[in-house]
């Protein structure tokens, strides 16, 4: 009978002979090797141990195909337990480019189940923009709640990170949050990222928030805020408040006192509501 | 008040549009070498590795523009630009520098694909017109957004891709009905179509090296993933990383596939089926090889893209140009024009009694005429819809599966997660 030891080199060996084979000349025979690297005890795990190692490369390419494998049509059991097994590896894994490289696997087959284990990365420094990529992937009550919890204790570019996730998945409830954020205008690029992330989000209570955006240079800046502005009009209009829109692009217009801003404001009125829409 | 060009043509296109249409005498021109101020268009350019030095002007020999910046992270290529651009010319290592200042009026963007839509989108809201390097984005989210910053702004913005103007005779050929439909048009080193696929495909064991004092890497690396410094990720090898780039297939598709949606007539749509062969899985940093990918619209045309690199490719000679009634030949390298004939013979002769497809436009009379085309180079609208035939095929290499798309939507059907290639997330503080 063969001993444990033994058995562990036989599975080692299996492992071996299966990243062997990857990548396959067509899609059925990777299907195949898919298939019986996941019958393998704890695959996620052994393939994350290979890497940083001579097999780095191989793991690599087999953790993506899984993912990609696993995120096919119809396969949702499958892709479920994958995810969460990968979602363990990223706080098992000792170096954070390993950690985001798991992180950005998961962008590709991430779901609801690995919410919690990915919320745990959020205030980890250097991975909370992976995470909250993944988790903008994601979508759903769930990781939103998680990217505003997240929110107050966040610093730097990672706080840039959860707010432009927030925006990117439109959550209303972040509108109070951000609003205040909005008027710390020291930090640039949070700032822009909280304008763009309130346009998207498109709530009627933050018209005086763009209303009052504006610097007072002309400057990239400046044409960056235009355009949220802009945006938010144009979101305003899309999700059923076209009055309201109506209404703060003629404000808007009075409050830009700039000749090339006004053609640009009326323009975006022009698009939004026909010609008509320079009267109103 | 005065008013000089830059702000007159500023404020008319975006009130009135993109069709006003400036005579130089609006605002007085002087002699006839000598371009009055207000006729002189001002460039920066953004990105001065090799493909950008052909966008940086030398200011001694030009006069109906001026080069006022240029901009690299590596500053060893900045010194070069900045001396060939000559007096006048102001360097920089940000980007967002040369968008504060007021007196620029067009942005040439060469720097790697990655930075290509974030820096047209800001160029346009800071009020530049933009002609940008191919490919003109890396997924195709981000050319939706440069389209809607264009229609919001109302600023001229091209792709710099060869063939259009060389594909006039077969646009005519299509339109006139002489080959019937539908149409397949095969794309291979035979027909004159070598994607470089090896040459562009990236190294799976790099390992960290040094940072030269010269590059500002994390500013080179901007929206993508921190990764650790290897030379080969940057500058020319950069491409064959799908986290710049989109390997051979986006580097020189885009220069291939713009003039064939041209000569199709397809410029506004894109295909609904799209299958590759290819090894599979692909390495999830490193571009690999491919074989074929086919790419079928919804009335039946077909375009076949073959790189000869990997896999069997199809036997014989395979036209180039087919339809049920007649299909074009060509071959390859410097004499392809000697090698083309027609099947039946004589199908150009016909062509003399049908119109001509409507004169394309260079990028410099676009900008002073105020329109988006025709051009001889594509405009957001063209580009975006050509981009996104090698992003779907790019696709398709990396799922392993077959897509259906959906043109009008601009998402893949029946297929959640295929549909996150769609839309690649970008580093904070970088977004669209």
């Amino acid at each position: 009978m063969p001993s444990p030891c033994h058995l562990a080199a036989l599975r080692a060996d299996e492992l071996d002979d299966l990243l062997a084979k990857l990548p396959a000349a067509d899609r059925e025979t990777a299907a195949a090797v898919c298939a019986d690297l996941l019958k393998l005890d704890k695959p996620v795990a052994k393939l994350a141990g290979l890497l940083d190692g001579k097999q780095d490369a191989a793991a690599r390419r087999a953790i993506h195909g899984l993912a990609v494998h696993v995120a096919r049509p119809g396969a949702s059991k499958e892709r479920e337990s994958f995810a969460k097994a990968l979602a363990e590896q990223v706080e098992l894994q000792r170096t954070t480019p390993n950690k985001m490289f798991l992180l950005q696997q998961l962008q590709y087959c991430g779901g609801p189940e690995v919410v919690p284990a990915i919320a745990k990365a959020l205030p980890v420094e250097g991975l909370t923009n992976s995470a909250a990529q993944v988790l903008a992937r994601i979508g759903g009550d769930k990781s939103t709640a998680a990217l505003r919890d997240a929110l107050p204790a966040a610093k730097g570019k990672g706080k840039v990170a959860i707010v432009q996730a927030l925006g990117k998945l439109r959550d209303p409830q972040a509108a109070v949050p951000l609003t205040k954020l909005s008027g710390d205008k020291e930090d640039r690029d949070l700032h822009l990222a909280v304008l763009d992330a309130l346009a998207q989000i498109a709530n009627e209570a933050s018209v005086d928030t763009f209303l009052s955006a504006l610097p007072g240079k002309p400057s990239l800046e400046r044409g960056k805020t235009l355009n949220a502005c802009l945006v938010y009009a144009e979101r305003l209009a899309e999700t059923g408040q076209a009055k309201v829109a109506q209404n703060y692009l003629g404000r808007l217009k009075a409050a830009v006192k700039n000749e090339k801003d006004t053609a640009l404001v009326q323009r975006t009125q022009d698009r939004l509501f026909g010609k008509k829409g320079k009267d109103q | 008040m005065t008013i000089n060009r830059r702000d007159f043509l500023t404020t008319t296109s975006a009130v009135a549009g993109l069709f006003t249409i400036v005579p130089p005498h609006v605002l007085g021109r002087q002699g006839k070498d000598k371009p009055a101020p207000s006729d002189v268009i001002t460039r920066a350019t953004i990105g001065t590795g090799g493909q950008g030095m052909g966008h940086v002007l030398q200011n001694d020999k030009e006069k109906a523009i001026r080069q006022l910046a240029v901009c690299d992270v590596d500053s060893k290529r900045l010194s070069n630009a900045l001396k060939k651009a000559g007096r006048g010319c102001k360097g920089y290592g940000d980007f967002r520098e040369v968008l504060d200042r007021q007196d620029i009026d067009v942005v040439h963007i060469a720097t790697p694909d990655h930075w290509h839509a974030l820096i047209t989108v800001a160029a346009m809201q800071s009020g530049r017109d933009v002609y940008c390097e191919k490919p003109m984005t890396r997924f195709i989210r981000e050319g939706q957004a440069v389209i809607a910053t264009q229609k919001r702004t109302g600023k001229i913005v091209q792709h710099n891709t060869a063939g259009r103007g060389g594909m006039v005779k077969y646009r005519k050929l299509v339109a006139s009905g002489l080959l019937g439909t539908p149409l397949t048009v095969y794309m291979a080193p035979t027909t004159g179509y070598g994607f470089k696929v090896k040459e562009w495909s990236g190294k799976a064991d790099l390992k960290e090296q040094k940072v030269p004092a010269e590059l500002d890497y994390d500013m080179w690396l901007g929206p993508a993933p921190v990764k650790p410094y290897h030379p080969h990720r940057v500058h020319g090898s950069f491409r064959g990383y799908w986290d710049y780039a989109g390997g051979g297939l986006s580097d020189m598709g885009q220069h291939f596939i713009d003039p064939i949606q041209y000569l199709l007539g397809k410029d506004n749509t894109s295909p609904t089926e799209i299958e590759a062969v290819a090894p599979w899985p692909q390495h999830p940093e490193a571009c690999g090889l491919w074989g074929r990918v086919t790419l079928r619209y919804e009335d039946g045309t077909k375009i076949i893209l073959e790189s000869h690199e990997w896999g069997k490719p199809m036997e014989g000679e395979v036209p180039f140009l087919a339809g049920p009634k007649g299909k074009v030949y060509r071959g390859s390298g410097k004499k392809k024009e000697q090698k083309e004939r027609t099947d039946p013979d004589g199908l150009w002769d016909k062509l003399a009694k049908y119109p001509d497809p409507p004169k394309l436009l260079s990028f410099e009379e676009c900008l002073r005429k105020r329109v988006t085309g025709p051009g001889v180079k594509p405009n957001a609208e063209e580009a975006h819809r050509s981009v996104s035939l090698l992003h779907l095929s790019n696709i398709a290499i990396r799922t392993g599966r077959k897509l259906r798309y959906d043109p009008v939507k601009q998402v893949i059907v029946g297929d959640d997660e295929a549909n996150r290639f769609l839309d690649v997330p970008m580093r904070a503080p970088w977004r669209l």
